[in-house]
């Protein structure tokens, strides 16, 4: 790999992971869901400090032009993520259904209260006027 | 028996007042329960004028959230039986107590009131019943049972298994699933012969459109409850 494109992709993840890291301090991201970015970052990190890694890889399956094998692995983290924010976003449906019917049951059970309050209530006044 | 009637109900305004009515007259001695899905007609409205019981949701779940929210609600008060019908007038009330029985004798965990077995009555269109007899083929090779009113939404649960349904159950179209879900999970499932109507008002929550998406997700979701469920019999 060229030592320029080396050097642009370095910079690229510093300044990826430094966004995380200042997201996260803000509390704008939940570190639990933000593993996954950070493990990302921190991988192409070494395969870019460490090129031969990879190339003795990308040429054991067959990937003609190395710098491909850099694209190809990125593709492949955008999908895991991709995938774990999907993961994310069934838990929090499950989440919202039983809020939802929790909510409701509850309501009910208020509007029942009130309505029973309200007749007591009526009784009280006609007793003691 | 306590029995407990679940009527999922999204934008019914037209036919709900009649179903209850229909409801009342036919089957005084069970209880009932209506769960507004966030209808944006007149639902709500009408199930507080006539001092209807219900419950609303403040956002829309779907049609599987909402039966689940009556599961809950018969597991929270008590009740032997529960059982689901449509709001839209399709079922008839007085085919209660024959969905009941299979349950009060002991014979059955799930009772599915069938339009296909005695041919009564409205059947749908050829391709809705081609469509219901894949399910039927699949759910019977996946489990080994054969139901041949598949999505019938007018069925009838155990104690233990309105329970079970409680903690799971599917959110979208979740009759067929619940099927497979209810055999491998060991309960006993049974179909008793019913008459249905068609709808009184409203729109089907399936259009033609949907109809090739819903086929796939149901086909999907029995085969995967399969896969995740290898162990059990069927």
């Amino acid at each position: 790999m060229v030592i320029t494109l080396r050097i642009f992709l370095i910079v690229c993840i510093l300044i990826y992971l430094l966004i995380i890291l200042n997201l996260l301090r803000k509390k704008n991201l939940n570190l639990r869901y933000t593993l996954v970015w950070l493990l990302s970052g921190v991988i192409m990190m070494v395969v870019c400090i460490f090129p031969d890694l990879l190339f003795e890889f990308a040429r054991f399956i067959g990937v003609v032009d190395p710098v491909n094998m850099v694209f190809m692995v990125e593709g492949m983290f955008i999908l895991i993520i991709l995938l774990s924010l999907t993961t994310i976003a069934s838990h929090s449906n499950d989440k919202i259904r039983k809020l939802t019917q929790t909510i409701a049951l509850l309501e009910r059970r208020i509007r029942k209260l009130e309505e029973g309050q309200q007749a007591q209530d009526l009784q009280e006044e006609e007793k003691c006027p | 028996m306590k029995v407990l009637i679940i009527i999922p109900a999204f934008n019914e305004e037209e036919s709900l007042c009649n179903v209850v009515k229909n409801l009342k007259s036919a089957a005084p001695d069970v209880d009932y329960l209506i769960v507004n899905d966030c209808s944006t007609d007149r639902t709500e409205a009408l199930c507080q004028e006539h001092d209807f019981n219900y419950i609303t949701f403040p956002v829309n779940l779907g049609i599987g959230g909402g039966v689940q929210a009556g599961y809950l609600y018969a597991v929270e008060n008590g009740y032997d039986v529960a059982i689901q019908m449509d709001g839209d007038g399709q079922h008839d009330p007085n085919y209660i107590k024959d969905v009941i029985k299979p349950i009060q004798d002991g014979t059955a965990d799930m009772v599915i009131g069938s339009r296909f077995i005695t041919k009564d009555g409205f059947q749908s269109s050829a391709m809705r019943r081609l469509g219901i007899g894949f399910l039927k083929f699949l759910i019977r090779i996946c489990c080994g049972t054969t139901v041949n009113d598949t999505t019938s939404g007018f069925r009838a649960t155990s104690r233990s298994l309105t329970k079970f349904f409680a903690k799971n159950y599917a959110q979208d179209y979740p009759e067929p699933e619940a099927i497979i879900a209810a055999v491998l999970e060991g309960y006993r499932v049974t179909e008793v012969p019913v008459i249905m109507h068609e709808r009184q008002g409203g729109e089907s929550s399936i259009n033609a459109l949907k109809s090739i998406y819903y086929m796939i997700k149901v086909s999907l979701a029995i085969l995967i409850y399969r896969l995740g469920n290898l162990k059990k019999k069927g």
